[in-house]
């Protein structure tokens, strides 16, 4: 076990994480709970995207497919392997992460945005992809697929497992990024050039990290695919790349607890923001550029100087 | 699609006067590289604003498709030197790092889009065609005759753009820019003055290729996505930030895609980009004509 004291630094954190445990217990309507499930996943998707593009600077426009692999790869054998869809959530995670492997194998190892590029035709390929191969994946119809417990009426247990996933995720992130590899993973974002030259190999810290946060990601995305019970090519949509990116950015980028937060407000500003029907993205889009442009660390960051200086 | 006759050659064709399109694309991205050293992500969406300002230019205001080609040119180039004032002067000012530009021309490339469905509609629409002869024949082999035309008119906007960088003052900062910006910056060259330019000019060949390729494909608010990941698979092969390169990847790609389509599947028509580009990486990560990059 971990010894825990109550400073300044881990109580905020304890105290959110009792909040989000005894909310279901409070809110006792499905609505919300399903919402603040969503929001978990989006989260999760919201961290694992800030290690790349926050930590260490490479952007990647494959994260909404990754889920999508994750989803399709855990659907698809379930459907035809018979396995429990716990079972096939870890083959999605094992999907993400051979893709991503090869995806960062081939664009990670060169300087500059070709890694961007690269997740950017790998994406679109995937939804090409998805769409042609009617006969195994029905195409824009999506797959369905079974809950992740059979016979449950409510969307509790799974509020719990999507929140057990994020904090897993969360707590493995700050694992990493405070060892001796997190080092690594800081001296790459501050500078690959004089990374390169202490003698860190540059390309396969990127390549970890990738595989890592995708691996994640499918993960996510399969256990998202078993909550809805529809697999379509929407899970890795550009609009869904689009809302985590927004979360990430106006959370604060580069910060642990940023993604959480923008994942968790956004999720739940644009339920309020359904009726607005088209003009939800438009404002999501507005945000990003405002937040960049004008309060580059985020909501996080910003109150953070604001109330410690700094 | 191979039908009797000269169906080879016919898909060259096809595949040429795509690559034109597509070199307008490309040109404008390669310049915005080798000037700043970014990838614009917004620019398929200068793409899509050119087609809709063609569309409601003839439309609404029932002008030529000939006049009104020009005047998207000019609003296009005044977009683009607004984009580069507003969301990308901070990077050489701040001197901040890729994910930056990248991140904010997402979000520009996003709210584009979703202004595009809120205010002109997610349906299909059609600007005017150029000329009404559908087919030219030439010998055996028939042509699309709009595309023959509308191919030209892109041809003859590309030889403006070179004579514009070749020829003129500005033209000159750019080239010294892109070689050096730090040189440049010791001669003289008002190096903020060159990225304005650079992104009005690249916002105004992506809006011209947009306003002449639209009449030919469907136009609608994410009509630009697919063009732009052609151009940046066009400008990682002819190698990033080249000028030829641009040209001669937007060609080649062209007629990869036609013979592919002819070949192999159509459906999977758009997809040979990205074979391309793994065969790039590869193979030959600085692309045809770039310096050599460094591999970290």
């Amino acid at each position: 076990m971990f010894k825990i004291s109550l400073s300044q630094r881990s109580a905020p954190i304890l105290l959110a994480i009792v909040f989000l445990l005894v909310l279901p217990l409070v809110v006792r309507q499905e609505y919300w709970i399903y919402v603040m499930t969503v929001g978990f996943y989006y989260a999760i998707l919201a961290s694992t995207w800030n290690v790349m593009a926050g930590f260490l600077g490479r952007v990647s426009f494959a994260h909404a497919a990754f889920a999508a692999i994750g989803a399709y790869a855990s659907a698809l054998s379930v459907l035809h392997l018979g396995i429990p869809p716990v079972v096939g959530m870890f083959i999605g995670m094992a999907a993400g992460a051979v893709f991503s492997l090869f995806i960062g194998y081939l664009s990670l190892r060169l300087r500059g945005v070709y890694f961007t590029l690269s997740t950017l035709a790998f994406a679109e390929i995937f939804r090409i992809v998805v769409t042609v191969e009617y006969e195994y994946t029905r195409g824009s119809l999506g797959l369905e697929t079974p809950g992740l417990i059979g016979g449950t009426l409510t969307y509790v247990p799974y509020y719990y497992i999507a929140l057990a996933i994020l904090l897993g995720t969360i707590f493995s992130i700050y694992v990493i990024l405070n060892s001796a590899f997190g080092l690594k993973i800081k001296a790459v974002g501050n500078s690959e050039e004089a990374a390169e030259a202490l003698g860190i190999n540059t390309a396969k810290v990127k390549v970890i990290m990738f595989m890592f946060t995708s691996a994640i990601t499918s993960f996510a995305g399969a256990f998202y695919g078993h909550l809805v019970g529809l697999v379509s090519p929407e899970i890795g949509a550009f609009d869904q790349l689009a809302l985590v990116i927004a979360m990430t950015v106006v959370g604060g980028l580069g910060t642990l607890p940023g993604p959480v937060i923008g994942a968790l407000l956004l999720e739940v500003v644009s339920e309020y923001l359904r009726e607005f029907g088209i003009f939800r993205l438009l404002i999501f889009a507005g945000l990003i550029i405002v937040t960049l442009r004008f309060f580059r660390r985020g909501i996080y960051g910003t109150l953070k100087q604001v109330i410690f200086g700094g | 699609m191979v039908v009797a006759g000269q169906p080879i050659i016919e898909n060259l064709i096809a595949g040429l006067l795509m690559g034109s399109f597509y070199a307008l694309m490309a040109v404008g991205l390669t310049l915005i590289f080798g000037v700043m050293r970014i990838v614009n992500f917004a620019h398929g969406e200068l793409y899509m604003l050119g087609g809709y300002l063609l569309y409601y230019l003839t439309t609404l205001f029932g002008l030529n498709n000939y006049v009104a080609l020009p005047i998207v040119i000019g609003v296009m180039f005044v977009i683009g030197v607004a984009i580069e004032r507003a969301l990308l002067r901070p990077l050489i000012v701040e001197k901040l790092g890729d994910e930056y530009s990248i991140i904010i021309t997402f979000g520009l490339s996003l709210f584009l889009v979703n202004f595009a469905i809120a205010f002109f509609g997610p349906e299909y629409k059609t600007p005017p065609p150029y000329v009404q002869v559908y087919r030219v024949q030439l010998g055996t082999i028939s042509i699309s005759g709009d595309r023959l035309l509308v191919a030209s008119i892109a041809v003859i906007i590309l030889l403006f753009a070179y004579l514009i960088i070749s020829k003129t003052r500005i033209g000159l900062a750019i080239r010294a820019a892109a070689q050096n910006k730090e040189g440049a910056m010791l001669c003289g060259i008002d190096i903020y003055k060159v990225n304005t330019f650079t992104m009005g000019l690249a916002s105004a060949l992506a809006g011209a290729a947009g306003a002449l390729l639209s009449t030919i494909l469907l136009l609608y608010p994410q009509a630009g996505l697919i063009p732009a990941i052609k151009s940046y698979v066009i400008i990682a092969l002819g190698g990033m930030g080249s000028l030829i390169g641009a040209v001669v990847g937007s060609v080649i790609l062209g007629i990869v895609e036609s013979l592919g389509t002819a070949l192999l599947s159509a459906a999977y028509r758009d997809a040979y980009s990205f074979l391309v580009l793994i065969l790039v990486l590869l193979l030959r990560p600085q692309g045809l004509f770039g310096a050599r990059i460094r591999e970290v």
